[in-house]
């Protein structure tokens, strides 16, 4: 793009704007958002998904733990009374990923909005006081984030029992450092911006700057890196899962029945690939939600559109 | 007569500590270097300099956005630098800002209703019941139409943003307003509206202004007298009529034959300055212009020229400027 | 003619419609000749430029008209005569040279490539000639600064780097888009005589674009003024400054403050803004804040009409209806 060309278009209050009813920023990114077909179709495909987790005991056929005649219903392929199968107990298998969306998704969401929170409110604190308060916070950080976080995890999950409870807290605070450090770095810039500056000098008290000017202002960034985290999160529990560290059997979550099937992969294939196939579906909707989040809230959007 | 200055700087410093230049040197950046100046109720005073100057650390510094490395900044007799909480807020209503950039300067996710209303809720100037009204006041004083109130800073141009931030700065019936190129990022038809806007709130009475700029011929319009600012200090001030007429300052007389005209009959002898091969901020003895100036002296080298008055009220700093007076 | 351009037309498709920034624009340049185009945002100066050198961003695209430099049809060119002409045939300068330099090699290589692809010297003396251009120039101590990044440099430095870099091919023509805007006011008025100096130095033309018509009417011999995609008036430069007849560059004149106009006095400003482009008033773009608009103003658009001294496209102003 050519430096130097000009904005095309000037900003008028004129005719054509004025037809348009008054739209906040936000609304503003809600349309730019829905225009993204591919970022629309994962969000659908996401509360597809959500709802049925939420309806998981009346949309469920079967129960998801209990054992009837083993013998007579185990390793069954996919068929229409089981349409995901069935695994080595018997159990329906379409049930279980039911009940298992709702271990996995719950956990990647409320660790993903604990952990936001937590590393916003630190982070937008440590960001707005800067000098020696920012020095300490930000080191308390950084000597967390030196710590691996898979090992981290391990070793609080060998010491504590892992419930879907214990798993949200264990995984927020792996997750909150980073989100701290971000958000701190939001704050930092939109500080130096003339709208908070003009704030300051009018003697605006502090905790108003903060709620009014920067943390709406910080709250875009938040919102794409709370889609990208629920990914990462979601992905960390079927990790601990699968590997036998997270959500024990005969409570299903889809990494533990990722792992109940890999030892049959060519034979009951159908009991590792449905898990598999649902985390990869919500992981990459998650990512394009985050994309089309990214796009849809670009500042720049609403000034500059062409050149 | 002349009344006290409601506004009054002495001394004022600023310096920046940078870390180490490329030429290895650990050092401060010195954006001022002890500023005096004066602004009196109802004056308009024109700080005009290029970039490095100084202006706008000088701003910054009198609105308290950045603190000063040393000086005085007096505002109505109260030590306004030695403010604290609750007196600080109290003392920051009397200034209002204008900043440079219309698109930057005004929250993006608020209605210009609020927007405007904001310091008024802030300061408890206005009650709750009549802070519409003063709001819809303000609004029509800069030239906007009440139906902007729900409207965005997105939905309106440039000239109107930067009218809303004016109307802003006015909400809490502010002494002195502080506009640092306020209409440097305007389009020159919108430039003309907003000065004739200012020009009318000066006219208006009561409105002490610090307008900060490069541009001299936007100055002339507006200020009563200019001050002339170059690395960090004040080099010339006088009314502007006697500024622009009879500038005895080199740097003065190199900015003023440096802006084009359309009329050539209007166009200066250009005095030539040379190029500076130093580095800028870095404290230097003698007259900071010394490096470039076409008419220096080895007094210049060696002596920093004080800021004296040499005629009624135009003062200069300048070793050589005594020669030029007609 | 060095540079013809007939009925350009470009345009942007954008969600609420089309945009025009050019929108029928004809004019000329003749050998050693500089011609200012004047204009506020939105009036589509730039996109002229952009256009000339087939530089537009998307979404848009130039749809229509004829750009003729040295006979050769601009718009029809391939991609490696395309190159050859970027540099070898006409030069670019734009705004603010932090951006256009690039920031990681130093301006004398800069400069040294442009002389190798477009004149086909060798290394060695490809540097030879980018110190000697350096200095000519106008920057002290060129052999030293030839080995100088961009951001070691002030930003007047920069600006004479970057319009090395655009004159070193020797191209016939020098397109100038707001070259000073960035600068100080004494860099301005060195870099304004740079390009006096270039153009009888070299005897280049130069396109000069800028929003400053007090800067455009020191260095151009002619002006053009645009608003909304269109030309309304071209001159020469003591007639547009004298005597300005459109009524749009009447108010541009009326709005700038004059040095020595004296305190206090309000400026003649034009009433509301610039339109959007995607919503133009019917007829001559500028009726609606125009004090001397007529019925047949909204009716049709004016054409661009020898008046004797100059082009103007108003009703108002001489010709024919």
């Amino acid at each position: 793009m050519a430096p130097g060309a000009e904005r095309v278009r000037s900003v008028d209050s004129g005719t054509a704007r004025e037809r348009i009813a008054a739209r906040s920023p936000w609304e503003v990114s809600v349309r730019r958002f829905r225009a993204n077909r591919l970022a629309l179709w994962s969000l659908y495909v996401l509360a597809i998904l959500v709802l049925a987790a939420l309806l998981a005991p009346l949309l469920a056929p079967y129960d998801p733990i209990a054992i009837g005649d083993v013998m007579a219903t185990r390793f069954q392929s996919p068929s229409w009374a089981h349409p995901f199968g069935t695994d080595e107990f018997g159990r329906d298998l379409f049930t279980r990923a039911l009940y298992g969306a709702r271990v996995s998704l719950s956990v990647g969401i409320l660790a993903m909005l604990l952990a936001t929170s937590i590393g916003s409110l630190y982070g937008a604190v440590s960001g707005y006081f800067g000098g020696i308060v920012d020095g300490v916070m930000m080191r308390i950080v950084d000597v967390w984030i030196a710590f691996p976080a898979f090992y981290l995890m391990l070793l609080l999950v060998g010491v504590f029992e892992a419930s879907v409870p214990v798993l949200i807290l264990i995984l927020a605070l792996t997750a909150w450092p980073s989100t701290a450090r971000f958000i701190r770095g939001e704050i930092l810039s939109l500080r130096e911006r003339d709208y908070v500056e003009a704030a300051r000098a009018m003697g605006l008290p502090a905790h108003r700057i903060i709620m009014r000017h920067l943390i709406p202002g910080a709250l875009s960034p938040v919102l794409v890196t709370g889609a990208l985290a629920v990914a990462g999160m979601i992905g960390a529990e079927a990790g601990l899962s699968f590997l036998g560290l997270g959500i024990s059997p005969p409570t299903p979550s889809w990494g533990n029945m990722v792992a109940a099937g890999k030892d049959a992969l060519a034979s009951a294939w159908w009991i590792s690939f449905f898990p598999g196939a649902l985390l990869t579906i919500t992981l990459i909707a998650f990512s394009l939600v985050a994309d089309g989040l990214r796009d849809a809230l670009d500042p720049k959007a609403l000034d500059q559109k062409y050149v | 007569m002349k009344d006290l200055p409601i506004l009054s700087v002495r001394g004022l410093r600023k310096s920046f500590p940078i870390g180490r230049g490329w030429a290895g040197q650990a050092g401060a950046l010195e954006a001022l270097a002890g500023v005096d100046l004066d602004l009196h109720p109802g004056e308009v005073l024109g700080v005009v300099g290029e970039s490095g100057s100084g202006k706008t650390t000088l701003g910054r510094c009198v609105l308290r956005l950045i603190q000063p490395s040393g000086g005085d900044v007096t505002l109505d007799g109260i030590d306004f630098l030695a403010l604290r909480g609750r007196r600080l807020r109290r003392g920051r209503r009397r200034l209002g800002v204008v900043f440079q950039d219309p698109y930057t300067s005004l929250n993006p996710r608020m209605q210009i209703g609020q927007i405007v209303a904001e310091p008024l809720r802030a300061s408890r100037q206005a009650t709750a019941g009549t802070v519409s009204e003063k709001v819809v006041q303000l609004l029509e004083r800069v030239g906007i139409e009440p139906r902007f109130i729900t409207r965005y800073p997105h939905e309106m141009s440039g000239g109107q943003r930067q009218r809303v931030a004016i109307a802003r700065a006015l909400a809490t019936d502010p002494d002195i307003l502080v506009a640092d190129e306020p209409v440097s990022a305007l389009d020159v038809s919108v430039q003309a509206q907003v000065l004739n806007l200012l020009l009318d709130l000066k006219r208006e009475g009561g409105l002490a202004m610090l307008f900060i700029s490069h541009d001299l011929a936007v100055v002339e319009r507006i200020a009563d007298r200019i001050a002339v600012m170059y690395a960090g200090r004040i080099v010339e001030s006088a009314p502007t009529d006697r500024l622009i007429s009879h500038p005895l300052h080199p740097y003065t007389q190199a900015l003023l034959s440096a802006v084009p005209s359309v009329d050539p009959a209007l166009r200066r002898e250009r005095v030539r300055l040379r190029v500076d091969l130093g580095h800028p901020g870095h404290r230097v003895d003698g007259c900071p212009l010394a490096g470039r100036c076409p008419v220096v002296q080895d007094v210049c080298r060696s002596e920093v020229p004080p800021l004296e008055e040499v005629r009624s009220a135009h003062r200069v700093a300048c070793h050589l400027a005594k020669d030029q007076l007609d | 003619m060095l540079l013809s351009v007939s009925g350009l037309r470009t345009r942007f498709e954008v969600d609420e419609g089309e945009l025009w920034p050019v929108n029928g624009v004809s004019f000329a340049v003749a050998a050693g000749e500089t011609l200012g185009l004047v204009g506020e945002s939105g009036s589509g100066k730039s996109m002229v430029a952009l256009s000339i050198m087939d530089l537009v961003p998307s979404p848009g695209r130039v749809v229509a008209g004829e750009v003729a430099f040295e006979g050769l049809d601009l718009l029809s060119l391939g991609g490696a005569a395309k190159r050859r002409m970027r540099g070898g045939g006409i030069g670019m300068v734009f705004q603010d040279p932090a951006v256009s330099l690039n920031p990681v090699y130093r301006i004398g290589d800069q400069i040294a490539d442009v002389v190798r692809l477009h004149r086909g010297l060798g290394k060695a003396e490809a540097w030879r000639e980018t110190v000697h251009l350096l200095g000519d120039l106008g920057i002290q101590e060129p052999e030293k600064r030839a080995r100088a990044y961009p951001f070691e440099l002030s930003g007047g430095m920069r600006q004479r780097a970057q319009i090395a870099v655009a004159v070193a091919g020797r191209p016939k023509l020098l397109i100038a888009d707001e070259p000073t805007t960035a600068l100080d006011a004494t860099v301005q008025a060195e870099i304004c005589d740079l390009l006096k100096y270039i153009q009888g130095e070299f005897g280049m033309s130069i396109l000069l674009i800028s929003h400053d018509l007090a800067m455009v009417t020191d260095v151009a011999d002619r002006i053009m003024v645009m608003y909304a995609g269109r030309i309304v008036e071209i001159g020469h430069w003591t007639a547009i400054s004298r005597e300005p007849r459109h009524p749009y560059t009447k108010g541009l004149m009326g709005a700038i403050p004059h040095l020595g106009a004296g305190s206090g006095r309000p400026l003649e400003s034009i009433p509301g803004s610039v339109p959007d482009l995607a919503d133009l008033p019917a007829g001559c773009s500028f009726h609606p804040r125009c004090p001397e608009a007529g019925d047949d103003c909204q009716a049709a658009l004016p054409r661009l009409e020898d008046v004797g001294d100059r082009l103007c496209a108003c009703y108002r102003v001489g010709g024919s209806k």
